[in-house]
């Protein structure tokens, strides 16, 4: 599991930074690369763990990628999805040109495999990298590869040119060297002059005819001597520094060839590596490069893996994990799983972009990848917008679709959102209803907050606004209305202001007056109208006149009370003379018109009591 | 032929004598009812007046004949006032009297006819002086 997560990890390294590594030279090193290497105080790492302990963490449950205080998901990562959906709608590399670029490939491993190791072998090997850098899925690769063998042949080349010069100027030092021993050794025999004792000798003519340049030569063979040992010591620095750069180029190129997640490569450099530098040395030679570069990739400060050995078995590891991937998600698909089949497909696409297994997968299968991935994608951003109605429709058709998917988390994340979101509706509502706008503004705000689509925010919300207009224009209506005494308009819409004062008492109070009265007239009305039936005028114009007395204004009540007037005109006329000559004082007069009153109409509660006030004053003590 | 006339002179004769007795009988009637009137010499009550201002006639004394139609209250010391109806040329109409206490010797039923005397009070009702039941 580790190494699949190392995998993963530089994969997304690489993508993420999206540009070839050696583009990235250390003066485009990203300012924050620099500033984290830089700048930011670092706890001692620990060197003997793969990376260093500033690897992110990847966590399994959640599928998050954790480093540097940052997230990130690999499900859900904008430009993971763009390339794993350009993967998906891209046809199958069967062409035939791709079945002889991989067959090639395979070939060239054969060849350079362990039990086919011999300089035969290893030159046909060679002899075909040339082949597979011209097809177009190489990527020239192979020839890139082909060029480091040919850099350090020259390299070597130049290497024994620099130990023929050594061992030519070992010749020569040693000469010098025996030249300055006989100058010394001449120079110790007879150092005031040579001619007394012997001299018949070149030498000693010489001695004798330039006796004064005899130190100087001795300089001279010394001084060239020290100059010989230079060259050589210089030739020697120049051979250990050419192979020690060869070494370092090649292997720059193999850790390269890893990060682009080209693992045949690898290989493939990584055991031509071992045939020409044949000392066995395959320890990895750090260079400020290959720093710099996994630096600018992300890893800061990282012990790259020791030797070759290990980068090889990282590659073989994710060939072999790459192939496990796909097999997977065929069964998966084949299972109707398109959940678990695209989760694979996908961690397989990371590690192994570019292996055959991943570029010869059938388009049927990706295309069913590809529509479930669509709509899990749309369920993200349906989630991440917070269009619950939405997610609930791709939840509903992923289930549907995909027999493996999981909705339990979206399923909890819309219900949870849907309930809290009605229940800040309802709080709204309830606000609304107890004229309270600070707490209907929050309920609301809260409430769109959390479920921004829901339809019926915007319903509520029409109903809130839409109801304190008509509250506001109900109200004005009404005050006008009570100006006007015109209590039938308002007993006719009295629903509608019994809805619009259930916030303000005081007009409440005025309304509840009003309807009371209304309700007098109306009950009125309908007892005067059973009377016309029966045929009793003079009791129906009594009944309306008796509310009259309460309610002058109202409109219907005038005219029902007009029409039975003229009904029972005699009656109302006996009445009216009675209560006018009340007035006046005239109490025999008033009293013999009740007495009328009450003869026409014998159940008159008028005329009884008009009777009853008269006979009050005439016999006060009755 | 002769018996024929003779027949219809009787017959003329027979009923002017008829009227004339009549017509005796009604005068004497008449008479006699005025002589025996012991008001006659009392205005009647002109209602129409009454009806239109009673206060206008406060003080006068006018006679009625009426029928007791309805109690309409008791007082120990002031009386009691009914309604009574009386007879015009538009028909019947009723008004109120005041029968005080000095004739509550007199035993008003309702239905029973009087001969009233009134005086129109201070307050325009019609206050029983005499009655006499008829």
């Amino acid at each position: 599991m580790k190494i699949h997560q190392i995998l993963i990890l530089i994969a997304l390294i690489f993508i993420v930074s999206g540009v070839d590594l050696r583009a990235q030279a250390p003066d485009a090193v990203p300012n924050r690369a620099r500033d984290i290497s830089t700048t930011q105080p670092r706890t001692p790492k620990n060197t003997s763990s793969f990376l260093g302990t500033d690897l992110p963490l990847f966590d399994p449950a959640s599928e998050m990628i954790s480093w540097d205080g940052k997230a990130w998901d690999i499900n859900n990562n904008r430009i993971l999805k763009a390339r794993f959906e350009k993967y998906l709608n891209t046809p199958p590399e069967n062409s035939n040109s791709d079945r002889a670029y991989h067959e090639l490939i395979e070939t060239i491993l054969q060849k350079l495999s362990p039990e086919n190791y011999n300089t035969k072998s290893i030159e046909s090997a060679r002899a075909l990298l040339s082949s597979a850098s011209q097809y177009p899925s190489d990527a020239g690769l192979c020839g890139t590869i082909a060029q480091a063998i040919f850099t350090v042949s020259l390299s070597k080349k130049e290497q024994r040119n620099l130990i023929e010069a050594n061992e030519e100027l070992e010749r020569e030092r040693k000469a010098h060297e025996w030249n300055l021993k006989i100058e010394e050794s001449r120079t110790t025999i007879n150092p005031h002059g040579a001619k007394k004792t012997s001299g018949k000798s070149s030498t000693l003519t010489e001695q004798e005819v330039e006796p004064q340049n005899k130190a100087p030569e001795s300089s001279s063979i010394a001084k060239r001597l020290a100059e010989v040992e230079l060259l050589m010591a210089a030739n020697k620095s120049k051979k250990a520094v050419s192979e020690v750069q060869s070494k370092v180029e090649f292997q720059e190129l193999i850790v390269q060839l890893f990060l682009q997640r080209r693992f045949q490569h690898v290989i493939i450099a990584s055991r031509f590596y071992r045939h020409i530098f044949g000392d066995g040395d395959t320890t990895i030679k750090a260079s400020e490069f290959q720093t710099q570069s996994l630096r600018s990739a992300g890893i800061p400060e990282i012990n790259p893996p020791s030797t070759l050995g290990t980068f090889e078995s990282l590659a073989h590891e994710a060939i072999r994990d790459v192939h496990e991937g796909v097999c997977a998600c065929q069964y998966l698909l084949d299972s109707n799983q398109l959940e678990s089949a695209s989760k694979r497909l996908a961690e397989a696409y990371l590690v192994g972009e570019f292996m055959p297994e991943i570029q010869t997968l059938p388009i049927e299968l990706k295309q069913r990848c590809l529509e479930f991935t669509k709509k899990a994608n749309q369920l993200i951003s349906a989630l991440q917008v917070k269009d619950f109605s939405l997610a609930e429709e791709l939840v509903n058709d992923l289930k549907n679709t995909a027999k493996d998917f999981d909705s339990s988390k979206q399923v909890a994340i819309i219900e949870t959102a849907k309930t809290v979101s009605k229940m800040h509706l309802q709080a709204a509502k309830n606000a609304a209803v107890s004229g309270n706008k600070d707490v209907l503004e929050k309920e609301l705000h809260a409430a769109t907050e959390i479920w921004p689509q829901n339809p019926d925010l915007k319903q509520v919300s029409n109903v809130i606004f839409s109801q304190a207009d008509v509250q506001e224009s109900a109200l004005v209506d009404l005050d006008q209305l009570i100006s006007q005494h015109n209590y039938r308009q308002i007993f006719n819409d009295k629903l509608r202001f019994i809805a619009a004062t259930v916030l303000d008492p005081k007009r409440q109070e005025k309304l509840v007056a009003v309807l009371e009265k209304m309700e007098k007239v109306e009950t009125a009305i309908l007892k005067s109208n059973e009377r016309v039936k029966q045929g009793d005028f003079s009791g129906a114009w009594e009944t309306l006149e008796r509310v009259y007395e309460e309610i002058p204004d109202d409109s219907k009540l005038n005219e029902l009370r007009g029409n039975m007037s003229s009904e029972a005109a005699e009656f109302v006329k006996a009445l009216r003379m009675g209560q006018q000559l009340e007035e006046k004082n005239q109490v025999g007069s008033s009293l013999a018109w009740f007495l009328k009153a009450q003869e026409l109409y014998p159940p008159s509660d008028f005329a009884k009591e008009g009777i009853s006030r008269i006979v009050k004053k005439v016999l006060p003590d009755a | 032929m002769l018996r024929k006339a003779n027949s219809s002179v009787q017959f003329g004769w027979r009923l002017f004598t008829v009227l004339i007795i009549l017509s005796i009988g009604a005068i004497g009637y008449a008479v006699l009812g005025i002589i025996q009137d012991p008001y006659r010499t009392i205005p009647e009550l002109d209602t129409t007046i009454y009806f239109e201002n009673s206060n206008s006639i406060r003080g006068n004394t006018y006679k009625a004949s009426a029928v007791i139609q309805n109690s309409l209250a008791w007082s120990r010391t002031s009386g009691r006032l009914f309604s009574v109806s009386l007879s015009t040329n538009t028909g019947s109409i009723l008004l109120p009297i005041l029968v005080p206490s000095s004739l509550n010797h007199v035993n008003v039923q309702k239905g029973q006819k009087y001969r009233l005397v009134v005086q129109v009070d201070s307050m325009g009702i019609l206050r029983v002086q005499q009655m006499e039941k008829v």
